[in-house]
């Protein structure tokens, strides 16, 4: 789980993204990244809870 | 240095088990003389039984027995391991064996990282550097667990001391059972005490300080802060240092998985695009020299990395839009007319960039858009020079940059009544500094006059758009034109024949505006002076109402509309600021719509026109 407060937007698991938008095989659109990005986040902050 | 006094133990049991001790002792520090004074040293029950039987002359089994019990009663002395069965006797030349303890309360590792009076943590970043390392590898960075903690990014254990409240389980209905099932009970609750499962912290704040729960739904969030959240990801990966995704246009795609491009394939695109002569599509450059097939899985990856490294290259320009990636290079001949700069053109549409912008007054954005056109009349400016200033309402028509830094896009226009087509060049306002359209020049003076109706109007194609007009019967008139085939051009009138509908106050014909002759034809670079274009266009369009020694003119302000807009572009709105703000310039009381110039004096003419009327009278 990740303290929403170490999250640096634009930064934290931006790799993880970029893997991601490797493995479509297409460039993506701005909007569908930030998506894409926003449930990559998601899944961090909230990975503890789940498990909890 | 402090001398090392050796102990000399005392072996208790019988007087033989002493001896038998003492001399196992002597043997076994003499086997470690040169160990440290407490490193242990160790020998099995089975050596020492097997020497002393041999020394003895007696039962290696009876020695063990005789050695084990002597040994046992002086344990003191000798500590006793069994080891896979293997008994094996521990001494040190101190006279017992005490195993070390490694003192780990106080190290200088525990104290670096966990210091006594620890600065206050708010953001992880303090204590993590965020710079990055010229090369391109990420490195695991070690964060104690104290850190964490403390930033919060994992829980806190809880010390294993702390001791369980009584009265939890006191006041538990359980407390009534009899005191035999009690104790378990305690010793449970001592070993796992109930923990409250963690509240994470699910409030992230952008860099421009606007706070997303990320609890709520990724559709919720991007419905409410979409545009918000992809600039500021936009931002940041356009920033990031290591490229892990790069931009072109609106897509993204990561760096290390695109195709690399060397410089012969990227002189082969830019002799390609100066053979042709004009701008060249991405997918016409990938076709025709990379022979890459749309129906391949990497087309489009393929096409961004085209694109992207294109967009690097300084010897390449990007001119496209959405839907239509043109790229352009140096020395490709230039779109539309050579007399006027591209600096000076921006100069001189440089209102609309200051809000004198009238072009939305009969049309709105709204039904611009919707109805993909857009109605302008021609003014002589405009209808010389090929050129249509980048009003509001042609922006709404035409489209917008794809790349933050993009200078101008080729478009192409077509004029359907005359199956004609021809390649203009949309330059983008910069600053204060106005956008135009340029290359209309050869349609404009083929079938257009100033005064004409046009109707600009976007196609199924984005980069393609058509000019109509209104046509009519051909009808021939003098009209004002701009000869420069002498060395200092001026204005005259010509015979012009055209076919389309005018708007009869904008043309230009020697019987309406036959004083226009006379003005004069400024450099450009001159005509940015709007002010003094004005005073000058006054002048010779207004009708004189003052007398020689105090010179006054009159007109109206349409004609200073239609005469202004021969010298330089202006909007009705301009023209009325200018009006207002000029010293020199009144309104008209007696007549609404009316205004007056009187020119300021000045000191070298005051003399000139008493000359002139003593000449004139001569």
């Amino acid at each position: 789980m990740m303290d929403g407060k170490n999250i640096i937007y634009g930064e934290t698991a931006i790799d993880k993204l970029a893997q991601q938008v490797r493995a479509t095989g297409q460039p993506q659109d701005i909007q569908s990244l930030t998506e894409r990005y926003l449930e990559i986040l998601r899944e961090l902050v909230l990975a503890g809870e789940q498990q909890a | 240095m402090t001398a090392v006094t050796r102990e000399r133990p005392t072996f208790a049991g019988t007087e033989e088990q002493q001896a038998l001790a003492e001399e196992i002792y002597q043997l076994m520090v003499a086997q470690g003389r040169l160990f440290a004074f407490d490193a242990p040293i160790r020998q099995t029950l089975q050596n020492l039984a097997d020497f002393y039987a041999r020394q003895r002359q007696m039962d290696p089994a009876e020695a063990a027995r005789l050695i084990d019990e002597a040994l046992r009663v002086n344990d003191h002395v000798f500590a006793r391991q069994e080891t896979n069965g293997d008994v094996v006797f521990i001494t040190s030349r101190r006279g017992r064996y005490i195993p070390p303890q490694v003192d780990t309360v106080h190290t200088f590792k525990q104290r670096l990282y966990e210091p006594e009076n620890p600065l206050p943590v708010d953001d992880i970043s303090v204590v993590v550097t965020t710079t990055r390392p010229a090369l391109t590898t990420v490195e695991p960075v070690f964060i104690s667990e104290y850190w964490q903690q403390q930033a919060g990014l994992i829980p806190v254990v809880v010390e294993s001391t702390v001791e369980t409240p009584v009265e939890a389980v006191v006041a538990a209905p359980e407390a009534a059972e009899p005191a035999g099932v009690s104790a378990p009970l305690e010793e449970e609750s001592r070993v796992a005490p109930p923990v409250e499962p963690a509240q994470a912290n699910t409030v992230i704040v952008l860099p421009n300080g606007l706070q997303i729960d990320l609890r709520r739904p990724v559709e919720e969030l991007m419905a409410q802060h979409g545009n918000t959240l992809m600039s500021q990801l936009r931002m940041a990966i356009e920033n990031d240092p290591l490229r892990r995704l790069v931009i072109f246009g609106n897509q993204a795609f990561p760096e290390a998985a695109l195709v690399s491009f060397g410089k012969n394939d990227l002189r082969r695109i830019s002799e390609y695009i100066k053979e042709v002569g004009e701008p060249l599509l991405d997918t016409q450059i990938i076709a025709d020299i990379f022979y890459h097939n749309p129906r391949q899985s990497d087309y489009e990856v393929f096409r961004f990395a085209l694109n992207y490294r294109l967009s690097r290259e300084k010897d390449f320009e990007f001119v496209g839009i959405e839907g239509a990636r043109l790229w352009s290079v140096r020395n490709l001949p230039a779109i539309g007319t050579k007399r006027v700069k591209a600096s000076e053109m921006g100069q001189l549409a440089g209102y609309i960039e200051e809000g004198f912008d009238d072009s939305l007054a009969e049309q709105s954005i709204d039904s611009i858009r919707k109805s993909g056109q857009v109605s302008h009349v021609l003014t002589f400016f405009e209808w010389e020079y090929g050129i249509l200033p980048l009003t509001r309402a042609l922006a709404a028509l035409l489209p917008q940059p794809l790349l933050a830094d993009q200078r101008s896009a080729v478009l192409r226009f077509e004029l359907p009544q005359h199956y004609l087509s021809t390649l203009v060049e949309l330059r983008y306002p910069t600053g204060n500094r106005g956008g135009w359209v340029q290359g209309f020049e050869t349609l404009f003076h083929d079938y257009l006059v100033p005064g004409a109706l046009i109707t600009l109007m976007r196609t199924d194609d984005p980069r393609t758009f058509a000019i109509t007009y209104e046509e009519q019967e051909e009808t021939q008139d003098r009209l004002l034109v701009l000869d420069e085939t002498k060395k200092t051009p001026k204005f005259t009138f010509a015979n012009i024949s055209y076919a389309c509908v005018v708007d009869t106050d904008m043309l230009l014909s020697q019987q309406q505006y036959g004083r226009l002759r006379n003005l004069k034809a400024f450099p450009m670079n001159e005509r940015r002076k709007a002010d003094l274009m004005l005073e000058h266009v006054f002048e010779i369009i207004g009708a004189p109402v003052g007398t020689r020694a105090e010179p006054k003119y009159a007109a109206s302000f349409e004609t200073l509309f239609v005469a202004l807009n021969v010298l330089r572009p202006a909007s009705r709105e301009y023209l009325t600021h200018l009006l207002a703000e000029g010293d020199n310039f009144a309104p008209d009381a007696s007549r609404p719509g009316w205004w007056f110039y009187t020119p300021p004096p000045s000191p070298e003419e005051d003399e000139e026109p008493d000359d002139e009327d003593f000449d004139d009278e001569e």
